[in-house]
């Protein structure tokens, strides 16, 4: 900034509130643009994708289940941090109950389409739906129930 | 860019600056919003920076800007965190400072942006930068489904970020 800015006289605060609180073209243009960009994004993002037919589970990077989303079903899921349960309803995926505190990936709403994701951070797991033909792992079987070991955390 | 002026003057407004911007991070931190979406936020401490922005010197903006983010992120963050914040951080504020110039060039009277105008170019900025880096590092472009939301989310709270700095730089005398 070029201008100096000191001032050492103390006057009354000085009352410029309504003016200053004024929106400016600039501002009604900004947010005009970004509110079409977000319908645009929104408008694409939900046109272009497709149905997902399958979730992937993974905990910590490694997957270790896929869960149809073609057939209506509850899948208990055991974690070091505690079990989950996802239920599958009208080919969509959402997690039911977890042992998270924040509880954020059970408040999310369900989903259906390839690319959603539903994260929980405290455990590190992470279910997205893909569309098959994307997948690039080989075929595994789609929907299993992971039992449990000695140490309590997930197999395949 | 003028030199940095130590003076006793120039240091005390610093600290006052960092020390309100890092409590309102900290205010954030024990009172999240119950949006239910992870990494939304008000970013309350960008009050500070937006007053500043019309305030200070841009040296002193970057400075109250970088020790905030590196404070939050040494305390209440991870270090992939702190890079997270301080990528948005620092392009919001190009971006905003490149708008206060559009302003300049303007007349004065009728100037083009008004603070909340460049606070939400700010936010939003804050968070495509958080956004792409998240992109880059974990190599992934799922989070392109993040994008509405956040554009969304960056100009609700830029809003309110910038109608708040906006009543505090009318009551207010230069510093």
């Amino acid at each position: 900034m070029s201008q100096i800015q000191t001032q050492t006289t103390r006057h009354k605060p000085p009352r410029r509130t309504a003016s200053a609180l004024r929106l400016r073209k600039g501002d009604v243009v900004l947010m005009g643009l970004i509110l079409l960009l977000v319908l645009l994004f929104w408008g694409g993002l939900t046109l272009f994708s497709t149905k997902g037919r399958v979730a992937v589970v993974t905990l910590d990077g490694a997957e270790i289940c896929r869960v149809s989303l073609k057939e209506e079903q509850e899948i208990p899921l055991t974690t070091p941090l505690g079990d989950y349960l996802l239920v599958v309803r009208k080919e969509a995926l959402y997690v039911a109950s977890a042992p998270c505190p924040d509880l954020i990936c059970a408040h999310h709403a369900p989903i259906s389409r390839a690319g959603e994701t539903i994260l929980c951070l405290p455990s590190r797991l992470a279910i997205t739906v893909v569309d098959q033909d994307t997948v690039l792992l080989p075929p595994i079987p789609e929907s299993c129930v992971p039992e449990k070991q000695g140490d309590g955390g997930p197999v395949l | 860019m003028r030199p940095p002026a130590y003076s006793a003057r120039s240091v005390a407004k610093l600290g006052l600056a960092v020390a309100v911007a890092f409590v309102l991070s900290y205010l954030e931190v024990i009172l999240p919003l119950p949006v239910g979406i992870p990494g939304v936020k008000v970013g309350l401490c960008h009050i500070v920076v937006v007053y500043a922005l019309y305030r200070m010197r841009l040296w002193e903006t970057l400075m109250i800007t970088c020790v905030r983010v590196v404070l939050a992120g040494v305390l209440f963050g991870s270090v992939a965190s702190m890079m997270y914040s301080l990528a948005g951080a620092v392009t919001s504020l190009a971006v905003m400072r490149l708008l206060r110039q559009v302003n300049r060039w303007s007349s004065a009277s009728k100037p083009l942006f008004s603070p909340v105008g460049i606070s939400i170019a700010g936010a939003v900025t804050h968070n495509m930068a958080q956004m792409i880096c998240a992109a880059i590092l974990m190599g992934t472009s799922r989070l392109v489904w993040y994008l509405p939301v956040l554009l969304l989310s960056g100009c609700l709270s830029g809003i309110v970020i910038g109608w708040i700095a906006a009543f505090m730089l009318s009551r207010t005398h230069k510093m």
